[in-house]
């Protein structure tokens, strides 16, 4: 067994101090992979029970029967109508939201459109410049003008 | 002495409509579940409520469960995402200030409100080692945490590539930088 071995297979059983003979005999020819047994052996004690169980919170919280009435509530709303439950999506909704706001302030305006007709456009000219046209008889020259 | 029934002769007879059946299970694995919950939320009535959640919607959801993890890791599966859900809903909460600032992470009310419901002495050496182990990990990513608090819960290595869709290799070296964080933390 080399050291990257040792420390990978160490490492992942923790909480549990179990170490195989093979790890313990290259510890012994291995000053480094000694020091990470003291050191691992060290954490496991600090995450376990006196009778080296993993100190999980049930072993650490009373049994004041918490679990059994949890059961129990839970028991009884499985025969329940579903709930509606806690409104998770409701940040999405709201970021939706203001993401359409702003869409709605910051998106470019549109121009109001100006394809107005040609014959109106032409007429509306023709009527700002009618002092150009103080001279009748040229009024009367164009084609349907005065008689 | 009757033989107790295995999981899948519960979630065979829970997906036949068999309300006791999925009891059962709940019975088998809810304090479990509940217990890694408790290490994310740090609030014993939060990681209750997450934990009866995702019962409540396992049982729904039985219909989709597969069989290809056991059940174990499945309803682990739902009440991980719960949690995530929820807690990502707090923060949000917490950055639009609608909830008022609680103690958490440094340690604070919910310590003390732990401390308060223990019966006597005898009790107190495993809580405070429980304590101090939670706020060494009060230093790890969140992947991490779950990995330390689900191991914590004996969960094996494959138990948490399953509960988590991740390898096991993967769950190894995310265990092995925890551990070393914990270490550092608690030295």
């Amino acid at each position: 067994m080399n050291c990257r071995a040792l420390q990978e297979d160490l490492w992942s059983s923790w909480p549990r101090a179990e170490v195989g003979p093979e790890a313990e005999a290259h510890a012994r020819s291995c000053a480094e992979c000694a020091r990470e047994l003291d050191s691992f052996r060290a954490l496991c004690a600090r995450s376990s029970t006196k009778g080296g169980e993993p100190l999980s919170w049930d072993k650490s919280l009373p049994g004041d029967g918490r679990w059994a009435r949890l059961a129990a509530s839970t028991r009884k709303r499985l025969l329940e109508p579903a709930r509606r439950s806690a409104p998770v999506w409701a940040p999405a909704l709201a970021a939706a939201a203001a993401g359409l706001a702003l869409f709605l302030i910051a998106r470019p305006v549109p121009k109001p459109a100006t394809d107005v007709p040609m014959a109106a456009a032409e007429q509306l000219e023709f009527f700002e410049h009618l002092d150009l046209f103080e001279n009748w008889d040229a009024v009367r020259a164009m084609p349907g003008g005065a008689p | 002495m009757p033989v107790p029934e295995t999981d899948e002769e519960l979630v065979r007879r829970a997906r036949a409509g068999d309300a006791e059946a999925f009891g059962g299970l709940i019975e088998r694995h809810q304090k479990t579940v509940a217990s890694f919950l408790l290490s994310m939320f740090h609030d014993p009535d939060a990681a209750e409520d997450a934990a009866q959640e995702a019962f409540l919607k396992a049982f729904r959801g039985l219909g989709r469960f597969e069989g290809r993890s056991s059940f174990k890791t499945w309803v682990s599966r739902i009440a991980l995402n719960e949690a995530r859900s929820r807690l990502r809903w707090a923060k949000l909460r917490s950055w639009l200030s609608l909830d008022a600032p609680r103690g958490d992470d440094d340690g604070s009310s919910w310590e003390e409100r732990l401390r308060s419901a223990r019966p006597g002495p005898a009790e107190d050496e495993e809580l405070e080692k429980k304590l101090d182990l939670e706020r060494a990990m009060a230093a790890l990513s969140p992947r991490e945490r779950e990995i330390a608090a689900l191991r914590l819960e004996g969960y094996s290595l494959g138990e948490i590539a399953q509960s988590l869709e991740v390898s096991e290799g993967t769950v190894k070296s995310t265990l092995f930088s925890a551990t070393h964080k914990m270490r550092k933390r608690l030295s």
